[in-house]
């Protein structure tokens, strides 16, 4: 197996003097689950942002399929490693769901035919052909949280990053998500605080604490309740 | 919450809901061009004008009360700035009234003038609502943006659609928490709780923008939006655009 995300010792301070990381070392094979849980403010999203280029630290390096991520490849890792942000009001920002799941398409430079194609495909994968016209505001949150995951399928990338894709969900949601990600046969990186999630979809498990990676360990962890006490959490 | 205030009824299916969102765009512009260029003392041709959107409104199925209540909301802005014109201008006097020490003259040009800007302005609003509610936001926009309008203006406006709703929905947070918890009746106090909200919801409106433009980076986003084009243009449509627009002509250049 190769491994398709290399973190070396990545340290980053937001500009406003917070830090967030500190010293994380990660790799993460490919086809993995990797859940990573902490406490709030532990650095998981901060940790995320990074592996898209949207943060960038001058501490540290970190290699997303073999390629380091430099200014010069940003664009071929953003289609490669898509985010889905937690709030699907922000990863929802065109005027239609078509919009919304053909934005990162034409933005990679596909040809007209070649979208419509793709984005029909995708929405009726997530069950929601038909809605294309629709605007993201009159969804329920369930089909937000679909779409969302649409706008980052619909790129085909090897990495699926993923930032609490099961909050705010009802239970029937939560599970038609959860579902439909186990479908879903990509190395898969998921930050959230549902357990549950994490262990039905994650193989390995990542805690962070106050920027650092503190454990790295296997699924099994999520079963011995005092171990997660004392890690935290 | 549920919202539809900017484009209700835009799905209903009358002929003029689908009719191409450019066509629609085209024949309206030249509409208010025409309307606001027709000299003010001309009556009967705002009458023919007026005739003209009320078949499109009837031709549309929009309920009239709606339409009619939804335009007259121009009027107050148009008071407030045009009201004080007739007492300005100079001309045959209508009429002139004594206040205390303070001599009011009203003039004919200047009453003249306020009916130009009345009339004009109702049947620009006027067309403009019915636009509106025959066209998916959405595709308005894309209408435009075909049509050249700047991208920076579309974008605006697209971001603003979106978010708008949201917006009116946070503001019914604050406020609904304000109210389960607000005891005081002094208005000055509650002046000084709306302070604090407007700053809580520039601070979240800030927030979220800073979120989206990060969504937008990581799917590709590299300074212009792209959009696919979607419309076709049908004969229908050619004979729309044609015949209004003769019609519009013919009113405004008869003797």
């Amino acid at each position: 197996m190769d491994k398709v995300v290399e973190i070396r010792n990545l340290s980053y301070t937001y500009p406003d003097g917070t830090p967030a990381l500190n010293e994380v070392s990660l790799d993460v094979m490919e086809r993995e689950s990797i859940g990573i849980i902490g406490p709030n403010g532990a650095g998981k999203s901060t940790l995320l942002l990074h592996l898209n280029g949207i943060l960038q630290s001058e501490n540290g390096a970190i290699k997303i399929l073999g390629m380091p991520l430099t200014n010069r490849n940003l664009r071929k890792i953003r289609s490669k490693a898509c985010l889905v942000f937690q709030d699907p009001e922000d990863q929802l920002f065109m005027p239609t769901v078509f919009d919304d799941v053909a934005f990162g398409l034409v933005n990679l430079g596909y040809d007209a035919g070649t979208v419509r194609e793709k984005v029909g495909k995708i929405l009726e994968r997530v069950d929601l052909s038909g809605r294309e016209n629709r605007s993201a505001h009159h969804l329920s949150f369930g089909e937000k949280k679909l779409v969302s995951l649409a706008t980052a399928l619909v790129m085909e990338p090897e990495i699926l990053l993923l930032d609490e894709p099961t909050s705010n969900l009802d239970r029937k949601e939560r599970r038609e998500i959860i579902e439909f990600l186990q479908e879903i046969d990509k190395t898969k990186i998921i930050v959230s605080h549902d357990l549950e999630m994490i262990e039905q979809l994650c193989q390995r498990i990542v805690v962070m604490n106050r920027g650092k990676v503190i454990l790295t360990e296997d699924r099994e962890i999520l079963k011995d309740d005092d171990k997660l006490k004392s890690l935290g959490l | 919450m549920k919202h539809s205030f900017l484009d209700k009824y835009s799905d209903l299916g009358s002929i003029i809901h689908r009719l191409d969102p450019r066509v629609k765009v085209i024949v309206f512009f030249i509409l208010i061009l025409v309307i606001v260029s027709t000299p003010p003392q001309e009556l009967v041709k705002f009458s023919g004008y007026f005739l003209i959107l009320l078949i499109l409104i009837l031709l549309s199925r929009i309920p009239l009360p709606f339409i009619f209540v939804r335009s007259l909301v121009i009027i107050p802005f148009v008071l407030l700035t045009a009201i004080f014109i007739p007492f300005f201008k100079g001309g045959e006097v209508a009429g002139s009234y004594n206040f205390l020490t303070l001599h009011l003259t009203i003039s004919y040009k200047g009453l003249l003038i306020l009916q130009n800007i009345l009339i004009k302005s109702w049947l620009s609003v006027l067309s403009l609502t019915i636009l509106t509610s025959t066209t998916k936001f959405s595709s308005l926009l894309k209408a435009l943006e075909i049509l050249k309008i700047p991208r920076v203006m579309i974008l605006i406006a697209s971001f603003f659609y979106r978010y708008m709703f949201l917006l009116v929905d946070q503001i019914m947070k604050i406020k609904n928490a304000r109210d389960s918890r607000s005891f005081k009746k002094n208005p000055l106090y509650q002046f000084k709780i709306i302070g604090y909200m407007v700053g809580e919801l520039f601070i979240r409106t800030y927030d979220r923008a800073e979120r989206i433009y990060l969504a937008m980076l990581s799917r590709g986003f590299n300074g212009t939006i792209y959009t696919l084009e979607s419309f076709k243009i049908k004969g229908f449509d050619l004979y729309f655009l044609g015949s209004l627009v003769t019609i519009i002509f013919l009113i405004r250049l008869r003797r």
